[in-house]
């Protein structure tokens, strides 16, 4: 609770400092609506976060499955990939949303706390949805772990897991990051979609406040914020793919 | 209680630290092993020699597991590796635990290294100890810096892999096998992905550990390497031993046309 009320606080302080530090250059429209605007901010961050979060970890974890030789893990697995991959982000919210949703508080017991929040339902889809993709990417980068180092962990006298955590899975993310901070970027894009299930994240704010104003220079706002998010995004994924990289050949040093 | 599990009744008489009993394996069609029996006595070095194909690297793996013989087992200090029933394939490991321990203890040098590309030499050198031995890193620590000292590569400590030359990177993988203080060494031929330029650097550190007295398996193309150190050679032909014997033996006085042919054909 405390941490909560103290979040909230930050938010309104950042919320209300970014509006007064914008004021200046702010054409009177954005003005008018600065602080709309940067609560949509904050709850896409919000969702992107969150879902990026603990969509990597599930990720791994499919990804592990994925490759196993025991079917009774990679089947499922390969199907929970496959279909949220295979259907469209719009449709997964609006099945859990509006479909799951419909059943109300008796069909769904304590699952109605979460199915009646557009916010989480939009969370859960958003997780769901970037675990499958970002799975298929570790996948990837699992098999394309040079075997001689595999065989050399287990000429050692590795066990299944800690070959796993200290020889595969590092490896495996270093070859997969580039691809995952593009599924990232792309969780970011997809998450306007929350908008239409009634999420007032920035597009959901930006829609708000065009149906007021009916002024298409709202858009140009949004764009604006979406690539501050976008950018500032990439650098932090380049940094951690930085951290990332072991030196190679290229910089040979002798 | 399995019949197989009793010690091997023909044992050598100075009973050898590691025995492979009448191995046999095959790939699809392709019979690689066909009853392949050796013996490593302790602080000996027998060398595995033989053409392209003949079936020495799969020997070399079979002993550590890593490739699962058809039939045969293997034995380690009077405990047989725990294999599965032979009549029914396809054979596995049976006790995990056992077999990890038993590896710990062989420690097995690669053609191509396999370093681990994402760990620092050092790093390299801990791993095992640290993560499998349970030795504290200080320790591993030290120890691994006085073993990279000792294959002449302590300054390249913290570089790695991929910025190492690769007699530097086999030196490293020796050292990272030395680390695990195995009671034998598998080497499947450690020099044959060098340059001729670096072949020297990994023979030497080898011909110290012979000469130290380790218990080592060696299969190599390097033939005066072979007679220098060995004290018992043996010759693969098809996926059987058809000849072995002490190094003068084999290299002076082959008995069989086959091994005449394949030494003629690598002592120009
Ligand atoms: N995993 C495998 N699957 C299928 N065939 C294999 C496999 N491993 C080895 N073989 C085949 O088994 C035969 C013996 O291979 P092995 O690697 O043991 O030979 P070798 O004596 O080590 O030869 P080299 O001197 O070339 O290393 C070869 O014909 C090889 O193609
Ligand atoms: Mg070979």
């Amino acid at each position: 609770m405390a941490i909560g009320q103290s979040y909230r606080e930050i938010k309104i302080w950042l919320s209300d400092s970014a509006c007064i530090g914008l004021s200046p250059v702010s054409p009177e429209l954005f003005a008018r609506s600065c602080p709309r605007f940067i609560d949509g901010f904050f709850i896409s961050i919000e969702l992107l976060v969150l879902a990026s979060l603990f969509g990597f970890v599930i990720a791994i974890g499919l990804a592990v499955a994925r490759t196993s030789n025991v079917g009774a893990l990679s089947v499922p697995a390969f199907v929970y990939c496959y279909v949220f991959r295979g259907t469209p982000l719009l449709v997964q919210l609006w099945i859990f949303y509006f479909g799951f949703g419909s059943f109300g508080a008796e069909g769904l017991g304590p699952f109605w706390l979460v199915f009646r929040d557009g916010y989480w339902v939009g969370l859960v889809v958003l997780t769901i949805n970037t675990s499958a993709y970002a799975a298929e990417i570790f996948r990837g980068g699992i098999v394309n772990v040079p075997h001689g180092q595999i065989e050399a962990a287990l000429a050692i006298g590795m066990g299944w897991w800690t070959k796993l955590r200290r020889i595969m899975l590092p490896q495996a993310l270093q070859i997969s990051w580039p691809a995952y901070s593009n599924e990232i970027i792309l969780l970011l894009k997809g998450s306007a979609l929350v908008s239409t299930i009634t999420v007032l994240d920035l597009m959901g704010q930006t829609r708000t406040v065009f149906s007021r104003s009916y002024n298409l220079e709202i858009f140009l706002y949004a764009i604006l914020l979406y690539l501050v998010l976008s950018g500032s995004l990439t650098i932090i994924l380049r940094i951690l793919e930085a951290r990332l990289r072991t030196p190679t050949q290229m910089s040979r040093q002798h | 209680m399995d019949s197989r599990d009793a010690p091997p009744s023909s044992a050598s008489p100075e009973q050898a630290y590691l025995s492979v009993r009448r191995i046999k394996k095959k790939f699809g069609d392709l019979a690689v092993l066909n009853g392949v029996s050796l013996e490593a006595p302790e602080h000996e070095v027998v060398s595995l020699i033989g053409a392209s194909g003949s079936g020495k690297s799969t020997l070399l793996r079979c002993i550590n597991l890593l490739t699962i013989p058809d039939e045969g087992d293997v034995w380690i200090d009077g405990v047989r590796l725990p294999l599965s029933d032979p009549s029914r394939p396809p054979r596995r490991i049976t006790d995990k635990k056992a077999v990890r321990l038993a590896r710990a203890r062989l420690a097995m040098v690669f053609q191509s290294f396999n370093l681990w590309a994402h760990r620092t030499i050092l790093e390299n050198v801990t791993e095992g100890p640290i993560h499998v031995l349970g030795v504290s890193a200080a320790e591993a620590r030290e120890k691994a810096t006085a073993l990279l000292d000792r294959v002449g590569i302590a300054d390249k400590r913290d570089f790695y892999p991929a910025q190492l030359s690769g007699g530097q990177q086999q030196r490293a993988a020796i050292a990272r096998a030395l680390a695990m203080e195995p009671k034998i060494l598998l080497f499947d031929e450690p020099t044959s992905a060098l340059d001729p330029e670096l072949v020297g650097e990994v023979l030497k550190v080898m011909r110290d550990l012979a000469d130290e007295g380790r218990t080592m398996i060696v299969v190599s193309h390097e033939m005066s390497f072979v007679r220098d150190v060995s004290n018992k050679v043996v010759f693969l032909h098809q996926g059987c031993i058809v000849e072995e014997g002490g190094p003068a033996e084999i290299f002076q006085s082959p008995k069989t046309e086959a091994c005449r042919k394949f030494l003629s054909s690598v002592i120009q």
